[in-house]
């Protein structure tokens, strides 16, 4: 550690070349005044990538790529400050965090990037001159480089223009003529500083907002507004996250644009399962109709997308002369959902999704009517959202009671839907409460929910295992290996299934205990009438 | 970070080339390279063009008033940086026994690196002294580039001997055949008839070159300007022989 620290008191310097002075009067007199060796002018093209949802922004990094002379290389940088922290050569497009050769940044980049795809974002292309500054060894004590590279597939207009920029770049104990060199740029040659941070200047002037894509609900919702104004907004948020990610959905870039939207679509139809008497009867039960039909479509390519994420676990679990054995599963799994990707790809290309979409917008940024004869919708929205969320809550500490060491799996499973129900009424109006309170609540349900959520996914895999086994004796290529093999990813499911079903004790009584009963009736319990 | 030290107790083997060479061929593969310059002759430092000069000579660094990191340069090759040496060196051992456990000392100064780097290589000055005892306390393995003569025979011998007797069991002791010319018939002799013998012999031979002794002149690694030329590519199969030691 001590050892960065040191190293980091001499970091790169950028300064802009005024517009109108050529690069190569620079170059001359910084050639005139120090011992320089001049490198070959190279041809570079740099991009930037991250993910959908800005994975490697979020975490403070920049992905780039740069390409010269045949050689491509992708860096790992700091967004702060523009710091290399790693590099690695490429011989081919990256696209998922396992496409890296192996390495520290490959190390860095899979627990961050996850299943999600690297997107290439902006591309700038130019020339870059690079000056080694040498002393009387001719060793490198500096390294110059006047770069003019600018955003590629844009006019040329100035508006789109990046500044021509001289970076300055220490060498590891040669601290003296790294000191000289600027102070004889600073004085000298009179250059100004570059303030502004390169990267975020790149994105800006190609006019992309970092960080702009987010999944998550961001609401602001006021107490006194309609509910049905309120219905409205949350629906409008929803839809805009399911336009959202229907490209990257349409071209499959990863599996997370359709789990994205598909949780868009499941809200939005528990929305519109509690809000009767907030919005006309006729639209609640064309819209239900509609959105079950996206999740009914969705269905087959998720399902399969999930068991293509899960697939390394289930090779883990197996002992090892049976790991290969399951391979042929893999193949299946990859066809199998190429093809449900196609269907739906076509589906959201049908008349009736483009009317679907059409329809909804049109209702949802309607005029709101001024009266209205269902008994909700001009009610303040913090009234009809307490309401349902201490009914519903109530729903959860009844059901969750019921339930006794030998009850069904199906009770849970029920248990386990009101749980939901519950949580996205919490998260749909959490701006209506006070943050810190709310938050806790939600925490609390989500350990529940988790533990329900796990035990109802065990349930369907196993399922759903035994039917894509079938279908593999039908397609003829499950060998008596493979069929082996398989059986013990069931047992070992049916396995887990049992131990998760026993931590359900536990789990409800944290979430049922005093202090969450308290929080919940402070919140949302109905005041006594007078 | 592994530590790899190129030790023989007789000069002019090859121990500079071959700890130059071989931490280039490291750092052109990505890995993090150190290399310390121990010889107060300081060809290393010559080869990398710089100075064989630190800021107040080798007491600073013994008694610990300096980070090593301070003294570290970077090379002209990126991925690969340099403690020079310093002609104060040649009293190292002076220095040392006035330490408390004076042949861990190097051992100690490295530890504050083990996140930084990769891998370090330590050009060892010719001798037996409180200098190499640190050197073999602090490597996990010891390169031994070895002309093939009786004589040379005769030291790597004592060398594994004295590593026997003084418990140094954890040090992988690895000797290879340097400055090898098949055409005197001793050299052929004794490098045909090594394999079992010796402990582990590598198996790469490293030819005399012309191209090796160009370094002086071209003050560079020799894979940078002769990457195809045999005692490169001698010297790449040797990095790679011994990178499948050390992952043993």
């Amino acid at each position: 550690m001590s050892g960065k620290s040191l190293k980091s008191a001499l970091i790169r310097k950028r300064f802009i070349i005024p517009a109108g002075t050529p690069v190569a009067d620079i170059k001359t007199v910084l050639c005139k005044n120090f011992h320089c060796e001049e490198s070959p002018l190279v041809t570079l093209r740099r991009a930037w990538h991250d993910t959908f949802d800005w994975r490697a922004f979020g975490a403070g990094a920049v992905i780039e790529t740069e390409a010269a002379a045949g050689v491509s290389v992708m860096n790992w940088r700091d967004l702060e400050s523009g710091e290399l922290l790693d590099s690695i050569a490429i011989r081919r497009p990256i696209r998922f965090a396992r496409d890296i050769p192996p390495g520290r940044l490959r190390e860095r980049a899979e627990p961050l990037l996850e299943m999600r795809a690297l997107l290439p974002l902006v591309h700038t292309g130019g020339k870059v001159q690079s000056l080694n500054v040498l002393n009387k060894d001719d060793k490198t004590v500096v390294h110059l480089a006047l770069e003019d590279m600018q955003l590629s597939a844009t006019g040329k207009s100035a508006k789109n223009r990046l500044p021509i920029t001289l970076s300055v770049e220490p060498v590891r104990g040669y601290g003296e003529p790294f000191r000289q060199v600027l102070s004889f740029i600073e004085q000298q040659l009179a250059l100004q500083p570059d303030t502004q941070n390169a990267t975020l200047r790149v994105f800006e002037t190609a006019g992309l907002l970092p960080g702009g894509y987010t999944s998550r609900l961001n609401l602001q919702l006021t107490p006194e507004m309609r509910s049905d104004a309120a219905a409205r907004t949350i629906l409008l948020r929803l839809f805009e996250t399911m336009r959202a990610n229907e490209e990257g959905m349409k071209a499959d870039r990863d599996s997370e644009f359709l789990h994205e939207y598909r949780v868009a679509v499941r809200r939005t139809r528990s929305l519109l399962g509690q809000s009767k008497e907030v919005l006309p009867k006729p639209k609640l039960d064309k819209f239900r109709r509609e959105f079950s039909w996206l999740g009914e479509i969705s269905s087959p390519t998720r399902d399969l997308d999930v068991y293509l994420l899960d697939f390394d676990k289930f090779k883990n679990s197996l002992p090892l002369p049976l790991k290969e054995d399951i391979n042929p599963f893999h193949d299946f799994l990859e066809r199998h959902q190429k093809i449900a990707h196609q269907r739906l790809a076509a589906q959201m290309e049908s008349s009736r999704y483009r009317k679907l979409a059409g329809d909804w917008d049109a209702f949802l940024k309607s005029p709101l009517p001024a009266h209205s004869s269902l008994a909700h919708a001009l009610r303040p929205a913090i009234e009809t959202a307490t309401e349902r969320i201490w009914h519903m809550y109530r729903r959860v500490i009844k059901e969750g009671e019921a339930i006794q060491p030998h009850s069904p799996p199906e009770e849970l499973h029920e248990l386990r839907k009101s749980c939901k129900k519950l949580r996205y009424l919490m998260e749909f109006f959490s701006s209506l409460y006070p943050q810190n309170l709310i938050r806790q609540l939600i925490a609390a349900l989500k350990s529940l929910q988790d533990q329900l959520g796990e035990y109802q996914d065990l349930h369907v895999q196993l399922a759903t295992l035994a039917t894509l086994r079938a279908q593999m004796i039908v397609e003829a290529i499950a060998s008596e290996r493979m069929l082996v093999a398989f059986e013990l990813i069931l047992q070992t499911i049916d396995q887990r299934q049992k131990e998760v079903r026993a931590l359900f004790k536990t789990r409800f009584a944290d979430f049922a205990e005093a202090k969450n009963r308290d929080s919940f009736a402070e919140l949302f319990k109905p005041q006594a009438r007078s | 970070m592994k530590t790899i030290a190129c030790y023989n107790i007789k000069g002019g083997v090859g121990k500079t080339a071959t700890a130059v060479n071989l931490a280039y061929l490291a750092s052109r593969e990505g890995a993090r390279t150190l290399v310390l310059d121990l010889d107060p002759q300081g060809a290393t430092s010559f080869y990398f063009r710089i100075k064989p000069k630190i800021k107040g000579g080798v007491k600073k660094l013994i008694d610990g008033k300096r980070d090593i990191s301070e003294l570290i340069k970077a090379t002209d090759y990126a991925n690969l940086d340099l403690v020079p040496t310093d002609f104060s060196f040649r009293n190292m051992d002076l220095l040392l026994e006035e330490e408390k456990n004076p042949t861990l000392r190097l051992r100690k100064l490295l530890k504050n690196l083990d996140e930084e780097y990769d891998y370090a290589f330590l050009d060892c000055p010719p001798s037996i002294s409180l200098v190499s005892e640190n050197v073999f306390q602090a490597a996990d393995a010891l390169l031994v580039p070895t002309i093939p003569s009786t004589l040379s025979l005769r030291t790597l011998e004592q060398l594994l001997k004295f590593c026997r007797e003084n418990k140094l069991g954890k040090l992988m002791v690895l000797p290879f055949f340097s400055m090898v010319d098949l055409r005197k018939q001793m050299h052929r002799s004794i490098v045909e008839n090594s394999a079992g013998t010796l402990g582990d012999v590598l198996r790469s031979v490293i030819p005399y070159a012309s191209e090796v002794e160009k370094m002086g002149l071209k003050r560079a690694a020799l894979s940078s300007y002769a990457p195809k030329s045999r005692p490169a590519l001698a010297y790449e199969s040797l990095w790679e022989e011994i990178k499948v030691h050390l992952a043993r």
